[in-house]
């Protein structure tokens, strides 16, 4: 009994040496060293090996997935538009946003582009907009089902999930790519939605055209995402503040 | 002749002896005052001739460059070319089967040859790729490649092996520089004996013994070469044997003598009172790896085809490792890693390739165990002791033995306690 207690109390101290010990292990600490030097290796062995380890491995789309700033949820959107000609679409999504209800999208799907506003987790909310539109002129419109992204750090609070209006005047966001070119800009926007999978929008500043990503109230919650996307392969990722 | 002169004469006989005999007394005391001030280590009177031993510096050359120090003699099968130290650094490559040595003066090119020959004057001294070593070169022609071979006095090759085998810095390590000479020169001969190929013995890298040459000149392994004078050890019965020693034990030593070609009487296991090597920086260490790590490392053992881990690295995997079996010094022997549907058995190196953290390098040694992270489901730590095989002599033990006052001959019993010494030259 009193081994038992003796040897649990040593795997207590091992687990406590080897919390904390991050990357850099060819550093190792003073105390995890004196611990292991002054024991016979057998004893070490004996008392502190694990002959079977089971190790798990969550794959780059789990932490793909993990790393996006948004949710996806089953929801609804208004479509007010959807044909094969992408100025027309362009267009319809213009005086939408000019009325400034919620967000517009142009979604491209099959050679068709469709506009759409949302999003919303409750038909209702979305019957409510559906008037809204319709009060203001816009009678061809109709409810639609599909999936929506809901920001990770506003889906405690829905109050957060209000138009783009009650922004305040200046957000954080990921600066992915910066170019003269409006070309390339489109093309590493588009390559960056297709293998991360999160929205990047393009904004133009001067000659430049800038890719960006995320909408961040909170400056903590954007360094997060910062990080996740330089590990992920955006070492030249930066944190710019942008007016909406 | 008068009494007077006959007594003048003998006089001056006396006298003449007188001097003789304080002039020889002279140097004699001289002589031992010179050898009261310093020890001077001279070799003992060869029974037999010292053997020539023949190092593959490289065993299939493409290009390199060579530069001698002093005179030398370009010999080849159809002319003998004397050549300068002055005309400086020559350019060698071989290349569509023809063997081109030269530089802005002079130019040779050889086709159809068995081997070439660099002798040079005196000390022998020359540069290959910019390292010194010394003694004579061939260039062997062997199949479609050119070896290049060092061939050199016994001593002048352990002088340029010890120090790479064991640290010698300090005095206090002298014990252990000299059984690590004895030992060295043991293993060479045991090559020359039994020579890897047929045109060199042995191989100047870890296949064999590290040879780097002049590069690093010690005067405590000159000092110890010169005192273990033909010193080797072998069997009861006189035979050579191919003779191992490692880095650091980690206090357990290795009886096993399940290795291939190895021809070690089973050692006794000193596991419970050797702890000397723990002077050693790789007494203990720890790592971490992946899961990530441990794929890449089985791909690059040729145990998984790249295609495959993509699709897991994809949608994520589990892995299972387990500790099939250890030796008795608590060496993994056998371990099975099982990931996706495949289940892959591996043994000796293969597991030290299996958790090197850089890839295709050795982990330190099998005498480790596995810890899982409390944190992390994706990674492993690995806690381990020693460094190298484990069988023979230890070499940072040598050290903490020579340290604790032990003589080379105590180290020597105690690591290899079935051998004795002799001389063999």
């Amino acid at each position: 009994m009193k081994k038992m207690i003796l040897k649990y109390f040593l795997t207590g101290i091992m687990t406590l040496l080897f919390t904390g010990i991050s990357s850099g292990f060819s550093q190792m600490r003073s105390e995890l060293k004196d611990f292991l030097w002054d024991k016979d290796f057998d004893d070490l062995i004996a008392n502190y090996a694990e002959e079977v380890i089971s190790l798990r491995d969550a794959g780059d789309l789990q932490k793909r997935l993990e790393m996006r700033s948004f949710n996806e949820f089953p929801g609804y959107r208004i479509q007010t538009f959807a044909g094969s000609n992408l100025d027309n679409a362009r267009k319809m999504a213009e005086d939408l946003t000019a009325l400034k209800l919620d967000s517009v999208y142009i979604v491209e799907y099959e050679g068709l582009f469709k506009v759409q506003i949302g999003n919303f987790q409750e038909r209702l909310e979305s019957e409510k907009m559906l008037d809204q539109l319709r009060f203001k002129g816009i009678t061809n419109a109709w409810i639609v089902e599909t999936t929506i992204h809901i920001t990770k750090q506003t889906l405690t609070s829905p109050d957060t999930l209000a138009p783009s209006r009650e922004l305040p005047s200046l957000y954080f966001a990921i600066q992915l790519f910066v170019t003269k070119d409006p070309e390339r800009a489109n093309i590493f926007s588009t390559e960056f939605q297709r293998k991360v999978g999160e929205p990047a929008y393009i904004i133009q500043r001067g000659e430049y055209w800038k890719v960006l990503s995320g909408k961040f109230t909170q400056e903590l919650l954007a360094r997060q995402q910062l990080d996740a996307l330089r590990n992920g392969g955006y070492s030249d990722a930066w944190l710019t503040q942008i007016s909406p | 002749m008068s009494v007077f002169t006959k007594l003048n004469r003998k006089i001056q006989s006396v006298q003449k002896l007188t001097y003789w005999a304080v002039f020889i007394s002279g140097i004699l005391f001289s002589n031992w005052l010179a050898c009261g001030k310093q020890k001077v280590i001279t070799p003992p009177p060869a029974t037999h001739k010292i053997p020539l031993i023949r190092v593959a510096l490289d065993p299939q050359i493409s290009s390199g460059t060579l530069l001698f120090r002093e005179p030398f003699r370009l010999v080849s099968e159809e002319a003998t070319y004397i050549l300068d130290e002055e005309m400086g650094q020559f350019f060698v490559q071989f290349q569509n089967g023809f063997l081109t040595i030269k530089n802005t003066e002079r130019s040779f090119s050889f086709n159809n040859f068995h081997s070439i020959e660099l002798i040079p004057e005196n000390e022998g001294i020359f540069l290959w790729n910019n390292i010194s070593y010394s003694g004579r070169i061939i260039f062997r022609k062997s199949k479609q490649s050119v070896q290049l071979i060092n061939v050199l006095p016994f001593p002048q090759y352990l002088e340029g092996v010890v120090p790479y085998e064991i640290p010698t810095h300090s005095d206090e390590y002298y014990q252990a520089i000299l059984a690590q000479t004895i030992a060295a020169r043991t293993y060479a001969l045991y090559r020359i004996k039994n020579p890897e190929s047929t045109n060199f013995d042995l191989y100047a890298d870890t296949r064999d013994q590290v040879y780097q040459g002049t590069r690093n000149k010690s005067e405590l392994v000159q000092r110890a070469v010169l005192e273990s004078y033909g010193a080797i050890l072998e069997t009861q019965q006189n035979d050579l044997i191919k003779i191992q020693y490692h880095s650091t034990c980690g206090g357990t030593i290795d009886p096993s003598v399940s290795q291939p070609e190895t021809e070690m009487p089973v050692l006794q296991d000193h596991s419970s009172s050797n702890d000397f090597c723990i002077v050693s920086p790789l007494y203990r260490w720890v790592t971490q790896l992946t899961t990530r790590d441990i794929l890449t490392n089985l791909v690059n053992l040729g145990f998984l085809p790249q295609t495959e881990i993509q699709v897991w690295t994809e949608e994520g995997f589990e892995m299972n490792l387990e500790v099939l079996s250890r030796k008795p010094s608590g060496r993994i022997e056998k371990l099975a890693v099982s990931v996706g549907d495949k289940s892959i058995l591996l043994q000796e190196w293969q597991i030290r390739r299996l958790f090197s953290a850089k890839p295709g390098q050795l982990q330190p040694s099998t005498l480790f165990f596995l810890k899982s992270s409390p944190s992390n489901p994706g990674l492993v730590y690995v806690i381990g002791a020693g460094f190298g095989h484990g069988r023979g002599m230890c070499q940072w033990g040598a050290i903490g033995k020579a340290l604790e006052g032990e003589s080379y001959k105590d180290i020597l019993k105690f690591y290899y306690p079935e051998l004795i010494l002799n001389k063999i030259y």
